[in-house]
C-alpha cells in the first residue's frame, strides 16, 4: 500500500488555504514580456539548437512556452472527466471525497480558464501564428480507454511535475518573463493538493485490485507515455513549422532535424521524464509495484 | 463500513433496511454477494432501471464499480 500521510478532508482545508482567481494572477489587461524567454532552460530546447542566433533562439523559446500551456490546457480536458467521475463514484458515500475531488474539477476547469487567457494574450501580441496540437477530446478518449488505474497514474505523474516545473523557473539565475513563472507558481500551488488527491484515488482502487490488474495499469501507463511522446514529437516538428513562419525563413533539412530533435528532447524531459523520475511519484509507483516502478525508470532512462 | 455499496445505501435508506435490500436485490438477480466490482457493476445497473434515487445510487455503484475493474455487462 501507499502509507499515505494525508486524507482528503485535509486537501481540501489546503486547498481553501492557497485558492486564487484568475483575475489575480493573469488580469485580461496583463501584456507579456517578450524581451525574456518564456520558458527556464531546463524546460526547453530552444537553447540547444547552436546556429540560431540569441534572438533567434528566444524566438524559438516564446514559440516553445505557448505549446507548453497549450499542452497543459490540452491534458486538463481528461483530468476534468477523471475528477468528475471519481467524484460521481463516490456519490451517497463518502462526503470528503466528494468535496475534494468536486474541487479538484473546478480548478482544472480554473487552469484551463488561465491557460486559455495566456494563449489569446500569446496570439495578440506574438504576431505570428503558431501551430499547436488541436484535438483535445480525442486525446482524452485515447487516455480514458485505457484501465483507471492507468490514468490515475498519469495524472499523478503530470501534477506532481509541475513542482518541478514551477522551480526551475524561479531559481536565482532565472530572467523568465514574471507572469510565466507566476503561472507557473499558481497552476503548481493547486496541483500539489490535486496530485495528493490522485494519490488517495489510486490508493483505494490498489485496495481493491489484485496483481494482474496492477501489472495491466503499468503496461497502460506506459502505452501512454508513448502515445503522449509521438504528440509531443508532432509538436516539435510543429514548432520548427511555427519558427520558420516567424522568420520568414526555410531551414534546410539538417537544421530542421536539429530543431525538431532539439524541441522533442526538451518536450520528453519537461512532460515525461521529469514526472517519470520524481522521487514523490516514484515511491507512490514502487508502493503499487517494485517491478513495475523499475519498468518505468528503464523507460525513464530510455527518453531521457 | 468497508462495503462501499452498503454504505450508500445505509445513508439513503438507513442501517436496518439497506442490508435487507441487498439481500433482497441480490436474490431477484441471482448473485450471491457483492464481492467483487462486476457484482457491483450488475447491482448498480438493476438499480438504474428503478429510477428516481435509486437510479442515481445505481449510476454511482456503476460508475465505482468500473473504477474498481468491472466492465460494462
Amino acid at each position: 500500500m501507499l502509507e499515505l500521510t494525508y486524507d482528503y478532508a485535509t486537501c481540501v482545508r489546503n486547498s481553501e488555504k492557497v485558492a486564487w482567481r484568475v483575475d489575480e494572477v493573469m488580469p485580461t489587461s496583463a501584456r507579456l514580456d517578450f524581451s525574456r524567454p518564456f520558458l527556464p532552460s531546463g524546460l526547453t530546447g530552444s537553447d540547444k539548437v547552436p546556429f540560431l542566433s540569441p534572438a533567434e533562439q528566444l524566438l524559438l523559446n516564446h514559440i516553445n512556452g505557448h505549446a507548453y500551456i497549450n499542452l497543459f490546457a490540452f491534458v486538463e480536458e481528461y483530468i476534468v472527466a477523471t475528477a468528475v467521475n471519481h467524484a460521481q463514484a463516490e456519490m451517497f458515500g463518502d462526503h470528503s471525497a466528494i468535496r475534494a475531488l468536486v474541487r479538484f474539477a473546478e480548478e482544472e476547469i480554473k487552469h484551463q480558464e488561465l491557460f486559455w487567457r495566456y494563449l489569446a494574450a500569446f496570439e495578440r501580441d506574438f504576431k505570428h501564428p503558431c501551430q499547436v496540437l488541436g484535438s483535445a477530446a480525442a486525446v482524452a478518449q485515447v487516455i480514458l480507454s485505457k484501465s483507471p488505474m492507468a490514468v490515475m497514474m498519469v495524472t499523478l505523474h503530470l501534477e506532481i511535475m509541475t513542482q518541478a516545473h514551477y522551480t526551475e523557473s524561479i531559481g536565482p539565475d532565472s530572467n523568465v518573463d514574471p507572469l510565466f513563472a507566476r503561472l507557473l507558481k499558481h497552476h503548481w500551488i493547486e496541483e500539489c493538493q490535486h496530485a495528493k488527491i490522485d494519490a488517495l484515488e489510486l490508493e483505494k482502487m490498489l485496495a481493491v485490485s489484485g496483481p494482474e490488474q496492477v501489472k495491466k495499469a503499468f503496461s497502460d501507463y506506459l502505452e501512454l507515455i508513448d502515445a503522449f511522446d509521438g504528440l509531443l514529437d508532432q509538436q516539435a516538428a510543429m514548432d520548427c513549422d511555427s519558427l520558420s513562419g516567424a522568420l520568414a525563413r526555410i531551414f534546410d533539412a539538417d537544421e530542421r532535424a536539429q530543431i525538431v530533435q532539439a524541441q522533442h528532447q526538451g518536450y520528453r524531459r519537461t512532460f515525461l521524464v521529469s514526472g517519470m523520475v520524481n522521487k514523490s511519484f516514484v515511491k507512490v509507483l514502487k508502493g503499487m509495484d517494485a517491478d513495475g516502478a523499475a519498468s518505468v525508470a528503464q523507460k525513464a532512462k530510455s527518453l531521457a | 463500513m468497508d462495503d462501499p455499496v452498503l454504505k450508500k445505501l445505509s445513508f439513503i435508506m438507513g442501517p436496518v433496511e439497506a442490508p435487507k435490500f441487498i439481500d433482497a436485490t441480490c436474490r431477484d438477480l441471482g448473485l450471491r454477494g457483492l464481492s467483487g466490482p462486476q457484482e457491483r457493476m450488475l447491482f448498480g445497473c438493476a438499480l438504474i432501471q428503478r429510477g428516481g434515487i435509486l437510479e442515481a445510487v445505481g449510476r454511482a455503484i456503476k460508475i465505482q464499480a468500473i473504477l474498481h475493474g468491472a466492465s460494462e455487462p
